[in-house]
């Protein structure tokens, strides 16, 4: 087991290389509030939780991560460097206009990339049908996380598939919502408001933890907690967290780095380890 | 996997596209193969799917009312290395999920066998939302997708099988409902972008898809009591085009496309498209809905009214060949 030292330092360098992608992609911008609220739940997971071998990507064993708050796409890849899927070239190369790792994931097993996202709402539904997979070929091993943002459960669809995933008894699907409370065109609560999550959930019938998603320790501890039904953990982050200029911002949700910026929260971010 | 008879033509046909496919083709494929699924969105028993409920029920997966969850839990589950057939209406199969579709079947290749059944106006009192003649449209403009619309319900039995060895998604377009006519009563080969020629005619050549073929076999026969030799050819698969069969279409001096789908995107569009880059063009006419909602009312009236019947497809080719080409 990692100390909660290692995974905050894993989660330190997540955050670099997000950094580092943003300011790369240029004046195209890219998604960097939403890729920095769930930076540790992405280093606890890959870090410490989910079983996976990048030398054997296919293991008909391995956990799976479906990140279908796609925007989150830096996130994955710093997490899939350092599960060493992805090279430091990927992570140098990434969003450059030319690079398979563009703003949102593309499928590649071999690069432990289950599904392509972009379209939000559909996540959910494919860890059904895996869920229903490996629930026939007696995999009682394997675990599918699935990454859903708070603006993302706007979508109807999300709510289809969860009560699917009640009716079918998929205790293998792990919901983690990254509740960072802003969305493209504003705060969460305005632009559609969700009364209560936890009870939307848990009146559908799951086990839902509240935590703090940036308290690596305390991420764990949920992950880790044995529940009756399916998990849906609400993650309370900050979007764009780690960066003063961006935190809770909702212009952050895409915008674009320039060098200044970009010194400025490397800087921030360093100052914040010593 | 049967083989087409004169019997087992008789016997499908009582059951229809829908009825031969749910009911026959698939619970043979469930028993034949361990890796292979049939999801509904509440349209078990309605759709002849009683015999795979029973025997099957572990790969028998019933979504709801959910047609967008129906779509994302069939490729959740093609992606873990399955076939998967979902079925249910047409327009909902195609139209409520459209998105799902062309992300996960579509662009991430899910091996998913979309099966819309009673498609065009077959759910006839139902009225317009159960009709579906924009379904071919969508979904052969979605890269990988490829688009069948059997004549009978033998050949919705092939395509059935042939969907099921080939690595991608299908959409099967299912056509009317019980008691259909029957087109085929032999062994034919039946290959998926090879369309078939059902009958020889110089003067004109109908191309017809889906339930319609049957009635451009008979407007043919009606037609050459009247002097003219129409061809007729099956396009029973609208993507890949069969652009040799085209070709050859291009040498009469009038084509017609018949289609029980909008003149917008079908078939006619699809020939149109094809002949529109040849250097020659021949004269095209096509047959189907002219961009409006139907006045809804019973399968055949509907049908009728459109100029969708034998007597409607002569009367427009007698009309076309006597203007002159």
């Amino acid at each position: 087991m990692k100390t909660g030292k290692e995974l905050e330092d894993m989660a330190y360098e997540m955050r670099k290389d997000v950094l580092r992608m943003a300011y790369h992609s240029g004046k195209k911008g890219a998604h960097l509030g939403g890729s920095l609220s769930a930076i540790e739940l992405l280093a606890v997971l890959y870090g410490e939780i989910m079983h996976y071998n990048p030398k054997e990507p296919l293991w008909e064993g391995r956990d799976r991560f479906i990140m279908s708050k796609a925007h989150g796409a830096m996130a994955l890849y710093a997490a899939l460097k350092q599960a060493g899927f992805l090279s430091e070239a990927d992570i140098a190369g990434a969003l450059d206009g030319t690079s398979p790792y563009y703003e949102h994931p593309q499928r590649n097993e071999e690069k432990g990339i289950e599904i392509s996202g972009g379209s939000l709402g559909q996540g959910l539904s494919l860890s059904v049908g895996m869920g229903l997979a490996m629930q026939k070929k007696r995999n009682g091993q394997s675990k599918i996380y699935v990454m859903l943002g708070d603006g993302e459960c706007n979508e109807g669809a999300v709510w289809e598939a969860a009560a699917s995933a009640i009716h079918f008894g998929l205790k293998q699907i792990v919901i983690l919502v990254d509740v960072n409370g802003l969305q493209y065109g504003g705060p969460t609560e305005k632009i559609l408001r969700a009364g209560s999550l936890k009870d939307r959930w848990s009146g559908m019938g799951f086990s839902v933890l509240e935590t703090d998603g940036h308290n690596v320790r305390k991420i764990r501890e949920a992950l880790l907690l044995q529940t009756d039904a399916p998990k849906v953990i609400l993650a309370h982050t900050v979007k764009g967290k780690g960066v003063s200029f961006a935190e809770n911002r909702v212009e952050w949700h895409s915008a674009f780095l320039t060098e200044a910026l970009y010194g400025q929260a490397m800087e921030e971010l360093g100052a914040c380890r010593k | 996997m049967q083989t087409l008879s004169r019997k087992t033509a008789r016997m499908w046909s009582r059951l229809g596209q829908r009825g031969t496919i749910c009911g026959v083709a698939l619970p043979e494929m469930l028993e034949e193969r361990s890796d292979c699924y049939i999801l509904t969105a509440d349209l078990g028993t309605t759709s002849g799917l009683s015999r795979v409920m029973q025997q099957q029920p572990e790969r028998f997966v019933n979504v709801g009312i959910a047609e967008q969850n129906l779509i994302g839990v069939a490729a959740g589950l093609a992606f873990e290395g399955n076939v998967v057939f979902a079925t249910t209406f047409a327009t909902f199969l195609t139209m409520r999920g459209y998105e799902q579709i062309r992300h996960n079947l579509g662009y991430q290749k899910a091996n998913v066998k979309l099966i819309g059944s009673a498609a065009g106006f077959a759910m006839g009192m139902f009225g317009n939302s159960h009709y579906s003649y924009e379904d071919i449209a969508i979904m052969r403009s979605i890269p990988n997708m490829m688009v069948i619309s059997p004549a009978d319900a033998g050949e919705a039995y092939l395509a059935a099988y042939m969907a099921l060895e080939h690595d991608g998604p299908v959409y099967i377009r299912l056509s009317g409902g019980l008691n259909a006519p029957v087109v085929y009563t032999e062994p034919y080969a039946f290959a998926p972008g090879r369309a078939v020629w059902l009958r020889e005619g110089k003067d004109v050549a109908l191309i017809a898809t889906g339930g319609m073929t049957a009635d451009a076999l008979e407007a043919a026969k009606r037609l050459e009591a009247d002097g003219i030799q129409a061809a007729v050819l099956h396009m029973h698969t609208i993507k890949p085009l069969d652009t040799d069969a085209l070709y050859a279409c291009s040498g009469y001096g009038l084509v017609v496309t018949i289609e029980e789908h909008s003149v917008i995107g079908g078939l006619g569009s699809a020939a149109a498209e094809y002949f529109m880059e040849q250097e020659r063009k021949p004269r095209q006419i096509r047959i189907g809905i002219q961009d409006t909602f139907v006045r809804p009312g019973g399968h055949a009236y509907v049908r009728q009214e459109n100029g969708l019947d034998a007597a409607g497809i002569s009367q427009r080719v007698k009309a076309a060949v006597s203007e002159g080409v």
